[in-house]
């Protein structure tokens, strides 16, 4: 009961946002809001044209290359942090500094420096999220329990095998943490990156329909990367989170 | 197996004074002493979590350690938590836990998991096992089956093992050598025999 209910309710939901859609693109009879008809023929346009596919294939590429960067990156700094606090001490204002840096100056600077290439938007994106996977992974660090860590000195555990038995396991609701939220600032930014200074993607798109008052077609490249997205938490994030959580008991 | 170390101190305070142990292979010691009378910070420094007032370096030995508290890894379950020290070895039979290889440490009472913890420090195959409180929270029937594992290992490995007791009657069921810490900052003291 609770199972149907739970599935139900949303599904109703989501329905009347759509009814209320519709009622008032057929109210307003306005180019500015379109109808989900209007959406869903412009989404078979760009499908069978096949520049759908091309575009989020590479804006996903992009979101993939700096989410990488951004969580390697971001993880090493924040637990070299967290684990020293004079280097905390030294680097915090730097950290505070990038947390508080405007996303769009990044991708400024970053295109200014290295021209309006690929490298530069990957980049670009990249460093606007590893201030904030420092600072989650530094919580992270310090929280580490110090008798987990004798453990593993007494029973001669050190350097990778240390890391993978004794701190991952204990790093990883961070990690989780880091990684959901990376994935929803990241492909926000990379829109700004494409419209700014690439040639495809869905930024790119969005910009070139915005051009042309084409609401319709903007509808379908953001509802469609915000499925991929969504496609990506619940097959690859929550089943790896639950993985991880499952001897909590509470997954 | 001998062990010569610093006066210890914890900031302004001396904890200990300088202190040489003597350990032997296939025997028993007893740590005794009164709560707070540094034990577990010698087995700390015997096992190289701490260092004495002059950095003396730690001994290489494989030791097979049992902290006052269980110290299991909560994600990894019992099975799991022996192996990361070395094969079980029957050790779950051994010690009464043949069903609880594929629990959680959070569904283990405080007793199993002392348990489990003795038998992560057995499953190392240790050159020296050191117990700190090894009896507390165990009840009488497994406190005995824990002291007569402790005897059979000793005498399989020809290992020493050095445990913290407050009890005295828990040192003469191990026929175990008796040394005391007494006094501030603490001295070693060898009693000749337990009984």
């Amino acid at each position: 009961m609770m199972m149907r209910r739970s599935v139900f309710l949303p599904l109703l939901s989501s329905l009347a946002l759509i009814l209320i859609w519709s009622g008032l693109a057929y109210v307003l009879q306005s180019r500015y809001l379109p109808s989900p008809a209007d959406v869903a023929s412009a989404f078979l346009g760009e499908l069978t044209s096949g520049a759908l596919l091309f575009h989020i294939g590479a804006t996903c590429l992009r979101v993939m290359g700096a989410f990488c960067i951004a969580i390697i990156c971001g993880t090493a700094i924040g637990f070299a942090l967290g684990r020293s606090p004079k280097a905390n001490l030294i680097f915090d204002p730097w950290l505070i500094f990038a947390l508080n840096l405007p996303a769009l100056v990044i991708i400024v600077f970053c295109y200014l420096w290295l021209g309006l290439t690929e490298t530069a938007a990957i980049i670009a994106v990249a460093l606007n999220k590893i201030p904030n996977t420092a600072v989650t992974m530094r919580e992270g660090a310090r929280a580490l329990d110090p008798a987990l860590d004798e453990v593993a000195t007494v029973f001669g555990y050190s350097g990778w095998s240390k890391f993978n038995h004794f701190i991952l396991p204990q790093l990883e609701p961070f990690l989780a943490s880091a990684i959901r939220n990376g994935l929803a600032l990241i492909w926000k930014i990379v829109l700004v990156v494409e419209l700014i200074g690439r040639s495809n993607g869905v930024g790119f798109q969005i910009n070139f329909f915005f051009a042309q008052f084409d609401l319709a077609r903007i509808i379908v490249y953001t509802l469609s990367l915000m499925v991929i997205v969504g496609l990506i938490e619940a097959l690859v994030i929550k089943p790896w989170e639950n993985h991880a959580r499952a001897w909590r008991g509470d997954s | 197996m001998n062990f010569t170390f610093a006066a210890k101190s914890f900031g302004p305070q001396k904890i200990l004074s300088p202190i040489s142990l003597t350990l032997k292979k296939g025997k028993i010691t007893a740590l005794m002493g009164p709560s707070g009378s540094g034990k577990t910070t010698l087995l700390r420094l015997i096992a190289g979590l701490d260092h004495d007032d002059t950095q003396t370096p730690k001994k290489h030995l494989k030791i097979g350690m049992m902290f006052q508290e269980p110290r299991l890894l909560p994600w990894k379950t019992v099975l799991e938590n022996i192996e990361i020290t070395g094969p079980e070895r029957g050790l779950l039979k051994d010690l009464d836990l043949e069903n609880a290889g594929a629990l959680y440490p959070r569904q283990l009472s405080l007793g199993m998991a002392k348990r489990v913890a003795f038998a992560r420090a057995l499953a190392r195959s240790p050159d020296l096992l050191l117990l700190d409180e090894p009896f507390t929270s165990l009840d009488d029937s497994r406190a005995a089956l824990m002291r007569s594992l402790i005897i059979a290992i000793k005498d399989r490995l020809n290992i020493p093992v050095l445990i913290t007791t407050h009890d005295r009657a828990d040192a003469s069921a191990l026929e175990a050598d008796i040394v005391t810490l007494q006094g501030r900052p603490a001295t070693l003291h060898r009693i000749d025999h337990s009984s």
